[in-house]
């Protein structure tokens, strides 16, 4: 049980860090647009196929 | 007569930018990417040609399929307007912009908030970002999704910001730069800070969660060198809990306590700080003497979850729109001032710059952007959001124009009276400013037990210490902490903002965003319902009922056809309803032997034809039914005499029958308050079945009519959509704007209705009802929890993990309780 001086005094300093991330991350913008991130993922340079229903070859 | 009968549209395909119906044969296509592809119109067909041009045709893959459509565009490669061209006069550019702080650009970039209009889908943001980065000297975009803002910086020697605007008007959007009020700053702050204080909190009730484990599994081989070691390591995490993250608790507690003179209550604050406190103040002295437990993970846990539920509240009620904010949006940044007047030569020139006596030329489908008076001929404006009159006002020469009306059918001169903060939209606007001041505040349920539970707490905790000072005096102190711990105000303090902010969700979904926290509850508490007529009740948009007396051997669809080639390219509603009913039915337009000819406030004429009301037309009035008393009535005429006579209807908006018979229902006692005149309210009244009408108010007169109704003791649910209704809004209990209304509106009312239809009121009341039960449940269910636990306390049998499990069970029973109420009925 002696690694507990060791750990817990350890998990104390993860945490510290942890929380400067935070702070970090707050002060940054990252938590004011939480959906638009979730979009922009999806819209890289890769196009993917169409699901416009205007796409079918019109017929006069 | 050589008109087409009403032939449905055989073509099931539809425009490929905007998915609206495509006229037989249009005359717009393009070969994009190899495929033909068909538009209803030149402005779509341009928009799509720029999008592929520009190698984003990734956008019609992306978009939520028919979306609805944007604007037509401003045409391409064109001039950039005077309009926006005007942002780029040093007074606008230093009012919209900044440098940016950013190190590689600084002291040559600056960077300008912009809200986008008509954005309905990721794909509009993507495409909106995509386009304007690719503009040379634009160094960085980035569009907020959900407030739909974006933030451009930009080389100022490179690119103007009236390019950026134009840009974005390009593709069919719109971009208006606004200035980022102190208050959206300071909302920022708080939103952030209040992240932090939730972060930490959360953190430390991890870890200190984590550290209790031996405590709670009673781990037999723990020496007390390592409980000491744990328990010191749990109080270290724990202080920056209790002083950052529950700070602003005590703070309120202290305010509320300081304050129960005058109101006679306490705030939630104070049993919620009281335990923390006391817990904390127990659990350092247990851990100094060495006997006895510590709370430390029940008050860590108890600051997280409160934070957690207080997040998601602020959240809701920041996306308010300020009242400063929404008068900029109202009026036009812009106007074109005649320099040598009674000359002809114009400019654009910033708003800001006018003053009083200059002449400003106002083109049609414009806003008045100051007060003044009518200087040449004849005008015709729309002054429904500011009066809630439904009709065009004629005006003549040394009339008032107000800012904010609509200019409808022909250009005009006006010579400026009043500027900023004199015309009488501010006037409104500083009346709103004034109502929100004044709202009363509806007390919550849970704020009307507080009071008697912390009472009731202390005494119990009191009471406790007492006895097991006499019985054992060395766990007196323990034991009377264990009370208030366990007893747990956490599920009293979390059973209205759970069901609050269950109910929002479901709300929101049916279209009502909510954005003042006590709207869901105080929708159930209400006993007058008051509504407005113009645009909230009814649609404002005059639509055409019927064609009466129409002369034998012609069809109503051969009359339209005339009609309607008159009305082409006219701005007025009833033209505008005349219009859209030819279209819908597919009605070829008739050729007309001359070009039509506008009489301002009069009527059309074509050569033997004339459109307009009866005197113009030069026939007598016609009799109409009982169902058009209150229709706007058009007579055609030809050579021969009366050819038809139309009869336009403004629109009950959908739903609202039903609206105002679930709210009498509920015994809700409805009024009708509008500006429009006395006869067409009373109409309207009767039409919808309403007892309580006034017709001919003014805002002054509606805020004093809800005051009148407020000092009887009434709780008012008010209803509204235009400046007129602001400040009416403004002071009702709880009101909700009709979204498609004025901006100002909005910013008056407690929630913004974004459906089309008044449908979603009914559920929404039905929503509140079942969120107060369920807050009562609640409620009643902490209480039950407090009785059975507080007795276990008090016989000091309750140690931490009790408390712990206690806790999350009943916070937890709580939550889910609330959960129910997200599904939509």
């Amino acid at each position: 049980m002696e690694s507990l001086y060791l750990l817990i005094p350890m998990s104390l300093v993860v945490v510290a860090f942890i929380v400067l991330i935070l702070y970090w991350s707050v002060k940054s913008g990252q938590f004011e647009d939480l959906e638009g991130p979730a979009h922009a993922i999806l819209m890289d340079d890769d196009v993917p196929e169409s699901k416009s229903p205007s796409d079918s070859v019109k017929k006069q | 007569m050589n008109v087409s009968p009403e032939i449905p549209p055989t073509i099931e395909d539809n425009c490929y930018h905007c998915g609206g119906e495509l006229p037989i044969h249009t005359p717009y296509s393009a070969d994009l990417k190899g495929r033909p592809r068909y538009f209803c119109c030149a402005g779509c067909l341009a928009i799509a040609q720029t999008i592929h041009g520009q190698g984003l045709d990734a956008f019609y893959a992306r978009r939520v399929p028919l979306g609805g459509k944007p604007d037509d565009p401003k045409g391409f490669g064109g001039e950039i307007p005077d309009q926006l061209l005007a942002y780029d006069d040093p007074l606008l550019l230093d009012r919209f912009t900044r440098l940016v702080a950013n190190r590689e650009y600084q002291g040559r970039c600056l960077e300008t908030t912009l809200r986008l209009e008509k954005i309905r889908c990721a794909a509009c943001v993507w495409l909106n970002e995509q386009h304007l980065k690719r503009i040379p000297g634009v160094t960085d975009v980035q569009i907020n999704y959900v407030t739909q803002r974006a933030t451009v910086q930009f080389d100022p020697e490179v690119v103007t910001l009236s390019k950026i605007l134009y840009a974005v008007e390009q593709i069919g959007y719109e971009a208006w730069p606004f200035e980022p009020s102190m208050a959206a700053d300071i909302a920022k702050k708080e939103r952030r800070q209040l992240l932090m204080r939730l972060g930490v909190a959360m953190l430390g009730m991890m870890q200190v969660m984590m550290y209790a484990w031996p405590t709670y599994t009673g781990a037999e081989d723990l020496l007390v060198e390592h409980s000491l070691l744990l328990g010191w390591t749990s109080w270290a995490l724990t202080v920056p809990v209790v002083i950052y993250s529950a700070g602003p608790m005590f703070v309120a507690a202290w305010h509320s306590i300081r304050s129960f003179r005058q109101t006679g209550m306490l705030g939630m604050d104070v049993p919620v700080t009281l335990a923390v406190a006391l817990a904390f103040l127990a659990g350092t002295i247990s851990l100094v003497t060495g006997v006895s437990q510590s709370y430390f993970d029940s008050i860590t846990m108890f600051v997280a979850f409160l934070l957690g539920a207080r997040y998601v509240e602020l959240l809701a009620r920041q996306d308010a729109q300020g009242g400063a904010e929404a008068l900029a949006k109202q009026l036009p940044a812009t106007c074109e001032r005649i320099e040598n007047y009674p000359g002809d030569q114009s400019k654009s020139i910033p708003v800001v710059r006018c003053v009083v006596g200059d002449v400003l030329r106002i083109s049609p489908g414009e806003i008045i952007p100051v007060d003044g008076e009518l200087l040449s001929g004849q005008a015709s404006l729309d002054e429904s959001l500011l009066t809630g009159e439904s009709r065009p006002v004629a005006k003549k020469v040394s009339d008032v124009l107000y800012a904010g009306s609509h200019n409808i059918v022909s250009p005009i001169l006006m010579r400026v009276t009043a500027i900023g903060q004199a015309t009488r939209i501010a006037g409104i606007a500083a009346l709103l400013d004034k109502a929100l001041q004044a709202k009363p505040r509806l007390v919550g349920l849970a704020e009307k037990w507080a009071g008697y539970f912390v009472v009731f707490l202390m005494s119990a905790a009191l009471l406790t210490g007492i006895v097991w000072f006499y019985w054992d005096a060395s766990r007196a102190w323990e034991v009377a902490v264990a009370v208030l711990v366990a007893s747990c105000p956490c599920a009293l303090s979390l059973a209205t903002p759970a069901a609050m902010a269950a109910a929002q969700g479901a709300v929101t979904r049916l279209g009502l965003l909510v954005v003042r926290g006590h709207a869901m509850e105080a929708l159930a508490q209400s006993t007058d319902l008051v509504l407005d007529k113009t645009g909230t009740l009814t649609t404002g948009r005059p639509e055409l009922k019927d064609v009466l007396h129409i002369r034998d051997g012609f069809t109503k669809a051969d009359v339209l056809s005339i009609a309607s080639a008159m009305e082409l390219g006219q701005k007025h509603p009833l033209a505008l309803a005349i219009l859209e009913a030819t279209e819908r039915l597919s009605i070829k337009l008739f050729n007309l032997p001359e070009a039509p000819i506008s009489e301002l406030g009069k009527g059309l004429k074509s050569g033997e034809y004339r459109l307009g009301n009866c005197r113009w037309a030069g026939v007598d009035a016609v009799a109409v039914p009982q169902a058009y008393e209150q229709a706007s009535l058009v007579y055609l005429r030809d050579g021969n005499g009366l050819l038809a006579v139309f009869a336009l209807l403004d629109q009950p908006r959908d739903g609202a029958k039903e609206f105002i018979t679930a709210a009498k229902k509920k015994g809700i006692h409805v009024h009708l308050l509008s500006g429009d005149d006395e006869a067409t309210v009373a109409w309207w009244a009767h039409y919808f079945g309403i007892k309580d009408f006034v017709g001919g108010a003014l805002p002054e007169d509606k805020y004093e009519f809800i005051e009148k109704l407020q000092a009887e003791g009434k709780t008012i649910w008010a209803v509204g959509d235009g400046v007129n209704d602001a400040p009416f809004l403004a002071k009702a209990d709880i009101s909700i704007a009709v979204g498609g209304g004025a901006p100002l509106a909005q910013a008056g009312a407690d929630a913004v209705l974004t459906s089309e239809s008044l449908k979603t009121l009914s559920q929404a009341l039905v929503i509140s009802t079942k969120a107060k039960v369920i807050m009562r449940q609640n409620l009643i269910w902490a209480f039950i929890y407090n009785v059975l636990a507080i007795p276990v306390a008090m016989m000091g049998l309750v140690n931490p993990w009790i408390a712990g499990i206690g806790m999350s069970l009943s916070s937890l029973a709580v939550t889910l309780n609330a959960w129910r109420l997200r599904k939509v009925p």
